[in-house]
């Protein structure tokens, strides 16, 4: 391939016309700042509801300021902490499990030939992201209940003595993860496979002309092809650490487990329960979000030492 | 100029019957929830509430389905959700795409400061309350236009989109540029062809997300002919296990919320969905690209 | 460029319409604000069987400053708008807001110059369309909500109406105070004596029964228990020595303790330490030293396997499995349960799945400490009307005349049972029989409870004729109906009240994570090891606060009963 030489204005106002010279770029961005700055940048000051003793019908801007009250109350509570743990150790056990078996299914779907096989299987595998939490758990606890749970019927039809996936602390751990696993495995091939169709051909024959067996074409071409994928997968996974969906610790919880599956969005929920407590779920996603940036930059950060984009 | 494949052997190793075998093993366990849904909702009353329905129905019955699909009201909201997801997926993939591709740019004055101002909002809001304010304050409150326009970018769909065009390869842009072309060519002639697979994934995801819409029109949406299927399908529905029961004994309603009826709830709210995605699926073919760079 | 620079306006333009229309809105103010004098001659209503409460006397001066019965004034084509819950279940040819109770209604207040618009909400989820149309200014004129403490709120940050000055006038809402009486109509107001909405009236407060499966009591030939301690045996030998000699027999199943707690309670004797001791589940648990008696029992249950291993995992539907299957000896649930056709007819559909199978339920049992029966009882109360203060005062004074009328036979008994002839026809003891149920359904039932305010459960004078009626409503097993609701309130009515502490809001969160984990462990834990468990249940909830709470209650309530 030609090399091709790249022709550099210098000058004093030379910002102005680099810009200029990516007008186009800019004018693309127009509307994606105006949104922004209208729907999203407009609205912040809802954020000082954290640090004000909020009254609606005063609004926000009326509403008294408490400084760091609310927090100090919330950092107060032991439940709190404990949510916190909770989050954080579901969120990471599910990503430890998930993440990398996404990443292998993907690539065995991406090894079939057969293509009416492949269609009809990777329909199928996208259903469960479409079942709603609520039959899930529905379905978990008629399969992994004690009493007359149809996989412990199954253990015990094989001498095994019946295991407590839904009532013992760790044991739900467990069952969280399959469950989570199971419901978003499939949908999250998607942006591997794709990722996986924008590997060149060429790459793939001259390695097999060099005498490259399938696993090391997998390891030598695809993997290196698909890692921006997979580590901005990753960092944007770890950036959400700390936050963590309502529905599926919600449902697939129960009392005697509370001391794993109260989660942040649980204890939020609660909070809200008897009356809007809009300072101190406000302030809690500001916990939330703080701790997801940092981890971000860390994490992004991190990729960068290893050579990779990342994200920011 | 074409690219001279190889024909590799088709020979079944031990190996690719494995990995068929794997899939299918995968494949069933996925289908098993779904089809219980399904049996549930074409199941007679006792034999669901008896438990005895697996994954066939028992005692066929369509009531369930008739008694969700015979309001027109139903009909309605699905016209509006089919609206919504068509405008809103357009909407989001026409800004995403322009967003993504002008920040994939490396040498994009400010950039980094945009895309921070784009990143910093996925993790800070000013909630429920401000946002209402400010859609009603465009006069967006009860149209459909506030079902897609405030929610038009998802910053991760975003991230994803911009890290695949980064992976371009530069060579691209630059041989159209020598040719004359401005950023806007380079994107629309070359870029976009290239990139059907994102786009009709990101198009998926967006698609998806439109479906379901429901808290939005619960909140934006007065006119009960705009509420969108989702959210007519929830208040169909006795209370999910989320609600507080106390509210739940009031003793309202004339029906009988079962278990088949909320199972039908499901299907019908995602079957529409399902179909979708066969026909985006000649997008995510292999090999569409490249071969124009050799030579 | 131009482009850029427009957008920049535009930009702008729309923050500085943001910061002109946040903050409070000044109360909202109609173009109708001139007030009509009363016409007191032109009384619009026709034929009604009720006494509409008497017009008032013309001497301006002992007239109250807002007439709000039904009838006494003349409006001047006031608009208001009622919110309406929307179950998506409107039949063919009509809709939530277009259907003949709907323009029924409006007929009805177009007659006093009242121009009536409803608006629909989804009845699920109307918690967060409340407070997002609270927050914006933007809800209806009469507002409902089945969470009262969220219209306290609300009533304290300022927000809402103070309907006292509307009703509380001896020439004011005669209908409603003859509906609903003081007592319904107190349950809505503050210590002050400030009513920030009006409840609807509960046809029954009846609440939640003990039920038993009759055919295996008749085979192992028991009597019915009067004790926790008989009780025990019978689920035992149901389980154990089972007559069908089914294995897979489950015990107990108790979804609500209510009237069990009851059983073992030592303050229920004193009306007064019973209302300290309600509320939440926790404060019983901290107050009352019964129900540390009442958990032993679980545990005893529990250990004899006779409760689901696991129950704390049930979901309703599992537990409605458990009862038509048959596999479940005695229940606690709500007191219509078994044959409540919305709950899904359960008992004839255990009949279909064993024949000759029969569920009853019993009495209380008597208290373990004075032999007493007792049954816990709901609060009066049902829905809350209230107004935000975007409504002006002529509004308002629409709005509790619309309510007012709905305390007449003309609104709420037609709303509810709809016209004789053609819903319903008296039986021999003047209780409204229903002609076609299917029609009903169709026709009215889908929009009753939603459009009918003013009543939970119907518009009934007597709690006999919500009884009597209800068991109409229930074909073949209209005993049962009867029976269930007799047992529900048989002797001491121990009932609901609706009290919140200052501290509450604030605590109940973590005092709730302490009482669910709690009110497991003492039932899963070996025998040997419950008081141990219990005493450190009771140390947690010290630990979260509970201490405050029990004494603002106690403070409060010696307040009261002194």
């Amino acid at each position: 391939m030609d090399k091709i030489v790249k022709i550099r204005h210098r000058g004093s106002s030379h910002t102005l016309k680099r810009m200029w010279r990516y007008k186009w770029l800019y004018i693309m961005l127009i509307p994606v700042i105006a949104y922004y700055v209208v729907f999203k940048y407009i609205p912040m000051y809802g954020i000082t509801i954290a640090f004000k003793d909020y009254n609606m019908f005063k609004g926000v801007f009326e509403s008294p300021w408490v400084g760091t009250d609310i927090f100090a109350k919330i950092f107060k509570s032991k439940n709190f902490w404990l949510s916190i743990r909770n989050t954080l150790t579901l969120n990471l056990t599910t990503l430890a499990v998930e993440f990398p078996l996404t990443i292998i299914v993907a690539l065995m779907l991406n090894e079939i030939r057969k293509l009416r096989f492949k269609k009809i299987t990777q329909s199928i595998l996208y259903l469960p992201h479409f079942v709603s939490w609520v039959v899930v758990a529905g379905i978990a606890t008629n399969l992994f209940t004690m009493q007359g749970g149809t996989i412990n019927n199954i253990l015990n039809g094989f001498g095994i003595s019946s295991i407590p996936f839904l009532s013992d602390n760790n044991w739900w751990v467990f069952t969280y993860v399959i469950c989570n696993v199971w419901k978003n495995i499939g949908w999250g091939t998607i942006i591997y496979l794709a990722a996986l169709t924008s590997v060149d051909e060429s790459l793939y024959e001259a390695a097999y002309l060099d005498g490259a067996s399938k696993f090391q074409r997998l390891v030598y071409v695809t993997l290196p092809c698909i890692k921006p994928v997979i580590v901005t997968m990753l960092i944007l996974s770890l950036s959400r650490m700390m936050s963590i969906g309502l529905d599926a610790p919600l449902l697939l919880g129960n009392k005697k487990v509370i001391g794993v599956s109260e989660v942040i969005s649980t204890y939020v929920y609660r909070l809200g329960i008897e009356s809007a407590k809009y300072s101190e779920s406000t302030a809690i996603g500001l916990f939330q979000s703080v701790t997801n940036i940092i981890i971000l930059f860390v994490a992004d950060r991190f990729a960068k030492l290893i050579g990779e984009d990342g994200i920011l | 100029m074409s690219v001279r494949r190889i024909r590799k052997k088709k020979k079944l190793t031990i190996g690719s019957v494995i990995l068929y075998l794997l899939i299918i093993l995968l494949a069933f366990i996925c289908l098993y929830p779904f089809l219980n849904v399904l049996s549930y909702s074409l199941s007679g009353y006792n034999a669901v509430l008896s438990g005895r329905v697996t994954f066939y129905p028992i005692d066929l019955d369509f009531g369930a389905y008739k008694e969700i699909l015979a309001r027109s009201q139903i009909w309605l909201s699905m016209r509006t959700t089919v609206l919504i997801t068509l405008m809103g997926t357009a909407t989001s993939l026409f800004l995403t795409t322009l967003a993504a591709y002008a920040l994939s740019r490396k040498d994009l004055p400010g950039k980094k400061f945009i895309s921070g101002m784009i990143l910093f909002t996925m993790y800070f809001s000013g909630g429920m309350i401000p946002t209402f304010m400010v859609v009603r304050g465009v006069g967006l409150y009860d149209t459909l236009g506030a079902l897609f326009i405030p929610q038009a970018i998802s910053v991760f769909n975003f991230i994803i989109m911009r890290t695949f065009f980064r992976e371009m390869p530069e060579s691209l842009e630059e041989a159209a540029k020598i040719d004359g072309a401005s950023d806007l060519q380079v994107l629309t002639r070359i870029i976009l062809p290239l990139s059907l697979a994102i786009i009709a994934t990101m198009g998926l995801f967006y698609a998806v997300g439109y479906w379901n819409s429901y808290f939005d029109a619960l909140l934006y949406i007065q006119n009960p002919d705009k509420f969108t299927l989702q959210l007519r399908l929830r208040s169909l529905l006795f209370g999910e296990e989320l609600n507080n029961s106390a509210a739940s004994l009031e003793g309202g309603g004339t029906q009988v919320m079962t278990q088949s009826l909320k199972m039908a709830t499901v299907a019908v709210s995602t079957i529409p969905i399902l179909i979708v995605y066969p026909w985006l699926q000649k997008y995510f073919v292999k090999g569409v690209m490249l071969g124009s760079i050799k030579g | 460029m131009k482009k850029r620079f427009f957008a920049l306006l535009l930009v702008i333009s729309m923050v500085l319409l943001m910061f002109s229309g946040c903050g409070k809105k000044d109360q909202a103010d109609s173009g109708d604000t001139k007030k009509t004098t009363s016409d007191k001659s032109a009384d619009k209503d026709t034929g009604d069987k009720k006494e509409t409460g008497s017009s008032d006397t013309s001497d301006s001066s002992t007239a109250s400053k807002y007439q709000t019965t039904y009838g006494s004034k003349m409006f001047d084509n006031v608009k208001i708008k009622v919110q309406l819950f929307d179950r998506s279940n409107a039949p063919e040819g009509s809709t939530i807001t277009e259907n003949r109770w709907t323009e029924y209604a409006k007929e009805q207040m177009k007659k006093v110059g009242i121009e009536l618009e409803f608006v629909p909400v989804p009845r699920w989820d109307e918690i967060p369309k409340m407070q997002s149309m609270m927050a914006s200014q933007t809800a209806p004129d009469i507002t409902l909500t089945y969470t009262m403490s969220h219209v306290e709120q609300y009533f304290k940050d300022g927000g809402v109406w103070d309907l006292s000055e509307f009703i509380d006038g001896p020439d004011q809402a005669l209908n409603m105070k003859a509906y609903l009486g003081e007592d319904v109509i107190n349950i809505g107001r503050t210590s002050k004596d400030e009513l920030y909405g009006i409840v609807a009236k509960r046809a029954t407060t009846a609440k939640s029964n003990l039920f038993l499966r009759k055919d295996w009591m008749d085979k192992l030939n028991l009597e019915v228990p009067t004790t926790p301690d008989e009780l025990y045996d019978v689920i035992y030998k149901m389980k154990y020595e089972n007559p069908d000699a089914r294995n897979t027999t489950l015990g107990a199943i108790v979804w609500n303790a209510w009237n069990l707690k009851a059983a073992f309670s030592e303050l229920v004797g004193d009306p007064k330490e019973v209302a300290i001791s309600l509320g939440d589940d926790a404060f019983g648990d901290y107050y009352d030293p019964g129900n540390r008696e009442y958990y032993r029992f679980m545990n005893k249950l529990y250990n004899a396997g006779l409760l689901n291993q696991e129950y704390y995992t049930m979901a309703e539907d599992d537990f409605k499995g458990y009862v038509v299957t048959g596999d479940v000896a005695f229940f606690e649930g709500s007191v219509n349960f078994a044959v409540d056709v919305l709950r899904g007819s359960l008992l004839k559909t255990l009949q279909e799945n064993v024949p000759g199978a029969d569920i009853v339920s019993i009495p209380p049992l008597k208290n373990v400490n004075d032999g007493k029966q007792y049954s816990a009882a709901y609060a009066a109360a049902g829905i809350m009307s209230f107004c935000p203060l975007t409504a002006s005062e002529e509004v308002v004074e629409a709005c509790m005349t619309y309510l007012d009328w709905m305390c007449t036979e003309e609104g709420g008994f037609v709303f509810y049972h709809g016209f004789e002839g053609e819903h319903y026809e008296f039986d021999e003891n003047g209780t409204p029989k229903v002609l076609d149920a299917t029609y009903n359904a169709q026709d009215k039932d889908w929009i009753r409870t939603d459009i009918f305010l003013v009543g939970n459960q119907g518009y009934f004078m007597t709690v006999d004729d919500f009884n009597a009626c209800t068991s109409l409503e229930a074909p073949g097993y209209e005993q049962h109906v009867v029976d269930n609701y007799e047992n529900a309130l048989t002797g001491i009515i121990i009932s609901d009240q609706t009290y919140t502490s200052p501290s509450t809001p604030d605590l109940i969160t973590d005092i709730g994570i302490v009482r669910d984990e709690y009110t497991v462990s003492v039932v899963t834990c070996p025998e040997s090891a419950f008081d141990a468990t219990y005493d450190e249940y009771m140390k947690e909830l010290e630990a979260v606060g509970i201490k405050t709470i029990i004494e603002e209650r106690t403070a409060h309530f010696n307040e009261m009963y002194n």
